[in-house]
């Protein structure tokens, strides 16, 4: 299997998109992140993330409406593509396998 | 209101963001600006709007770079650039040492503006806080302005809702401390004075960091202190200094229980130790002076809530203020000075307890010379590339010929002079780190805090890159757009000189700004020889000035006298209320002559001296008879200068008529005799009118012991001082001055400008002269073939020298007739602070237009005598 090179924000900025399922796009991220996880990210970040993982395949994305809250400009929404699912799964299954090597833990 | 986010922002968003993803990042932007003005406001909304471009500002947003600036040709660029550096080591040296000699002055006045700039700003609430100030019209002294208030006054203003806070601190007279340590026979003693006693809450309105104990209740401790850190470390050495005993003459035992780390140099407030308010509002007496309108008690410091208007709270205050003090003080009102301004605008406020208040006249002329310096290394760039820029036009045709455009050369040529400065500053740098440690020797400041500001550090490296690069080499990268290509490729590429008049311009600038600095110079110079040795009318030096500090040494002056003159090389000691060439506050009084109590009113300084005074100081007395030194006689009795002899009684004789000082006896005083006018205060100020009383008068007591010593073994004459100190004041170590040093210090701010004025002129002639040099250099090599062709037809030396420096003797006269009316309005400017003062003569004029011509012309005759006295079979000689 290819190896899956994906950021920690990476990770997150996609799944965040998973969640969103189609009304994923740069301000809308951001504020998901914030409710989700608290952190506050500056959307310059959030734009370059998305722009890497569509070169990397895991998006893909198409232009929405325009609205004067954007002065008239257009959104871009992103999608998550079949090689994004994948990776997601493979990541999350990656960690499933080690977190079942771990031996007994108390995190008490 | 503007609901838009910053134009400016969006454009330059616009510009450099790649039109793939402009769109996207616009809208998003947009987005949020609208979502952040409803919630947070329209202010903070901008904010991040350009916070958000800024952060998008990334390599991977940006336009690809057009490929005019392949980094092929980048590259080439800066190896021909360095190229040119190596290839022509005299002008890169000429360039090169006189940036890195203007960017060197330029930085440490720089630093230096900086840190005076800065002062008090270290303080985490200082936006906030104020200090009150009080404008008095006093019936003794007349209008004043003072930066002390009465002590009830901070009660009252804790009321008001627009103030968070109060503090005050206070100040007393010299103290001393004691120190036992065990491993001493005798215990350490320090004579202190520069201390506060300080209100509980002084460290949660001031940011002095603790280094030892709670800043909430270090200074809630009666019989406590807190000391500096160096303050501890001068009584305990490096012992744990916590708990540790004082022994205070004035106020018994204290305990440390508190360390302060140093004030920074950028403090107004600057303290060896801080003393507890408690204590002294317990004791009776300190209460009743505490809690009276009266008396003017301590300083007192504001933290105003933010956005309330200082302006209001001072009017507020005027009010509250007015209605409490008593009536005989003509109060006028109350006002705010914020904390920022104390520096550099206290002056005319007395009773400030700040150290060496600045002022911005000086800051910003220090900031001109290094301006002046700057320019002047600057334009040597500027010189040298137009007039060199023959040389760079076969280059620029054939990088024009393979498709060079006119913004590309510019580029070029604009990098080239970047490249120089950015050498020249990183010798600079390095100069600046070695001279620093000199420099604050001549400016009286810390510094080197400066090398801790890195952001500022990097900005002004960066400012000066930009500016000084584009500046300099915008003039050369011009004219080699400009160059024809049609004459380059038909050979006309000749000598061909480009800017003459321009050169000739900014050499003329360049000298004019020399010639000024250095006819002011030397002019500050003649001004403070003339201070150092005018005849002040009394003896000021050889002259020991011992303070009398305690009760015990004042009830016993007159045999402390005795036993000081005991000694052989003691000529004369007297005993005065305050020394001529006092740089202390004066006391004033108004007095009036006898029968117009009510008419005019005079205000004149006080003195006391007793019977000796005159013999000690060698005050002439002009008419009538000193004090005698017998209290029935001299009581009632004062002396009075010519001045103001020459007010009262104009002809008249003043001897023997009456005047009545008002407010201070209700009998009048016998004018018994009239000296002869002395310079008492400093030659800033005109002679006033005074009154010297005797010592036992009803109005200052005496403060000081004059010696007037014979030069030689001054040490031992000083040993017998301090014995007699000993035998009568057992409690307090003696504190001496020699007047004349002291007399000095009333110019010390005008001699760190000399100082700084002569540095500045030199470094300006040399640099100058630099770039004279190299400029001569090339006018010789230029014209070798016209001076062979003359040379063969029969000139001789002088007639080739005259030839080739002709234009530049016709630019230094021009210099010299633009600076010298520049200059003399400057020193009639700076001269106006002194009533007495140099006349301006002509004669420095000339001085400083020899000087500077003599210097530039030497230079520029080097080059004129080698090529004249190069033999023609060498400049001819074409095979």
């Amino acid at each position: 299997m290819r190896r899956i090179n994906l950021g920690e924000l990476e990770e997150l900025v996609l799944l965040i998109v998973a969640v969103l399922n189609n009304k994923a796009y740069g301000v809308a991220v951001m504020q998901e992140i914030d409710r989700q996880t608290g952190r506050e990210v500056n959307i310059s970040a959030i734009h370059s993330c998305l722009r890497r993982l569509e070169e990397k395949g895991y998006l893909s994305s198409d232009w929405g409406k325009s609205s004067s809250q954007r002065g008239g400009r257009r959104k871009r929404l992103y999608t998550v593509t079949q090689a994004g699912f994948k990776a997601l799964i493979a990541l999350k299954e990656t960690r499933e396998k080690l977190w079942t090597q771990i031996p007994q833990i108390s995190l008490s | 209101m503007n609901t838009a986010p910053p134009k400016w922002a969006d454009r330059f968003l616009r510009w450099f963001c790649r039109p793939e993803i402009l769109e996207e990042t616009e809208g998003d932007i947009y987005e949020l600006f609208f979502l952040r003005m409803e919630s947070f406001g329209i202010k903070r909304a901008r904010r991040r709007f350009v916070w958000d471009v800024i952060r998008s500002f990334k390599p991977s947003n940006c336009k690809k770079l057009t490929p005019q600036f392949s980094s092929v040709m980048l590259r080439n660029y800066l190896k021909i650039g360095l190229r040119n550096i190596v290839k022509f080591p005299l002008y890169s040296s000429i360039n090169i040492v006189g940036l890195i000699f203007g960017i060197t002055s330029f930085l440490l006045l720089l630093f230096y503006a900086r840190h005076e700039l800065s002062y008090d700003r270290f303080h985490p609430l200082f936006p906030d806080i104020h200090r009150v100030v009080l404008h008095l019209d006093d019936p003794n002294e007349g209008e004043r302005t003072l930066a002390i208030t009465p002590g009830p006054l901070k009660e009252l203003v804790n009321s008001f809702p627009e103030v968070v806070s109060t503090t005050g601190i206070m100040r007393m007279g010299q103290l001393t401390m004691e120190i036992q340590d065990s491993s001493l026979a005798t215990p350490l003693i320090f004579s202190e004075r520069d201390y506060f006693i300080a209100q509980p809450n002084f460290f949660r309105v001031f940011g002095f960091e603790l280094s030892n104990g709670n800043p909430d209740d270090v200074l809630s401790v009666p019989n406590s202190l807190v000391l500096t850190e160096s303050t501890a470390y001068k009584y305990f050495g490096n012992q744990n200094p916590i708990g540790k005993a004082v022994f205070c003459n004035r106020l018994g035992p204290l305990t440390v229980t508190g360390i302060v780390k140093d004030p920074p140099s950028t403090s107004h407030l600057q303290f060896n130790f801080l003393l507890p308010y408690i204590g002294f509002q317990k004791e009776e007496g300190y209460a009743r002076f505490l809690n009276s309108w009266r008396s003017l008690a301590d300083h007192t410091y504001l933290v105003l809530k933010p956005e309330s208007s200082p302006g209001k709270i001072g009017k507020k205050l005027t009010n509250l203020v007015g209605k409490s003090v008593p009536e005989n003080i003509n109060f006028l009102q109350a006002s705010l000075q914020p904390l920022e301004d104390i520096h550099l605008g206290s002056l005319g406020i007395e009773n400030v307890p700040d150290d060496r208040p600045g002022t911005m006249r000086y800051v910003f002329i220090f900031m001109g010379i290094a301006l002046f310096v700057l320019l002047i290394s600057g334009i040597n760039y500027t010189n040298l590339a137009t007039a060199r820029i023959f040389r760079r036009v076969r280059e620029i045709g054939v990088r024009k010929v393979v498709g060079a455009s006119k913004t590309q050369v510019v580029y070029q040529f604009l990098g080239e002079a970047i490249l120089l400065v950015g050498i020249a500053i990183i010798g600079a740098l390095i100069v600046t780190a070695i001279l620093l440690p000199f420099f604050e020797g001549i400016s009286g400041q810390d510094l080197d805090t400066i090398w801790a500001e890195k952001l500022f550090l990097v900005g002004t490296v960066l400012g000066l890159l930009l500016v000084l690069g584009i500046l300099m080499g915008g003039l050369p990268a011009w004219y080699i757009s400009q160059v024809n290509l049609g004459y380059i490729l038909k050979g006309k590429i000749g000598e061909e000189v480009r800017g003459i008049h321009l050169r000739s311009g900014l050499v003329v600038f360049q000298f004019v700004l020399s010639m000024v600095m250095i006819i002011l110079t030397s002019v500050v110079f003649l001004q403070l020889r003339f201070l150092q040795h005018k005849e002040l009318g009394f003896t000021k030096d050889q002259m020991v000035v011992i303070d009398i500090n305690s009760q015990a040494a004042r009830n016993n002056f007159q045999e402390m006298k005795a036993a000081f003159a005991s000694h052989a090389s003691v000529e004369a000691v007297s005993a005065t209320s305050r020394v001529p060439g006092e740089w202390k506050d004066i006391r004033q009084v108004i007095v009036f002559p006898e029968g117009e109590r009510k008419g005019d009113s005079l205000k004149t300084y006080f003195f006391a001296f007793d019977e000796d005074a005159l013999k000690t100081f060698e005050i002439d007395l002009y008419s009538g008879s000193n004090f005698t030194g017998m209290n029935k006689k001299d009581s009632a009795t004062i002396l009075i200068n010519e001045r103001l002899a020459k007010i009262l009684f104009q002809k008249e004789s003043a001897v023997g008529k009456a005047l009545w000082i008002p407010d201070r006896a209700d009998y009048p005083f016998r004018v018994r005799g009239v000296i002869r006018d002395f310079h008492f205060q400093s030659l800033h100020v005109p002679i006033a009118p005074m009154v010297i009383g005797p010592w036992d008068n009803p109005i200052q007591a005496i403060d000081y012991f004059s010696c007037r010593i014979h030069p030689s073994g001054i040490s031992e004459t000083l040993e017998h001082f301090s014995e007699v100190q000993e035998t009568f004041d057992p409690e307090t170590p003696m504190e001496f001055h020699f007047l004349s040093e002291q007399i000095d210090r009333f110019y010390e701010s005008e001699k760190r400008a000399g100082k700084i004025f002569a540095i500045g002129a030199i470094l300006s002639i040399f640099i100058a002269c630099m770039g004279l040099f190299g400029l001569a250099a090339l006018t010789a090599s230029q014209k070798t073939q016209e001076v062979g062709i003359r040379k063969v037809l029969g000139a001789n030396t002088f007639q080739l020298v005259r030839l080739l420096s002709r234009t530049y003797i016709v630019q230094l006269f021009i210099s010299f007739l633009i600076a010298s009316p520049i200059a003399y309005f400057l020193i009639n400017r700076w001269l106006e602070n002194f009533s007495y003062r140099i006349d301006i003569h002509i004669g420095i004029f000339f001085f400083a237009g020899a000087i500077s011509s003599f210097v530039a012309l030497t230079t520029v005759w080097f080059w004129s005598f080698r090529a004249a006295n190069t033999s023609p079979s060498i400049t001819l000689n074409y095979e």
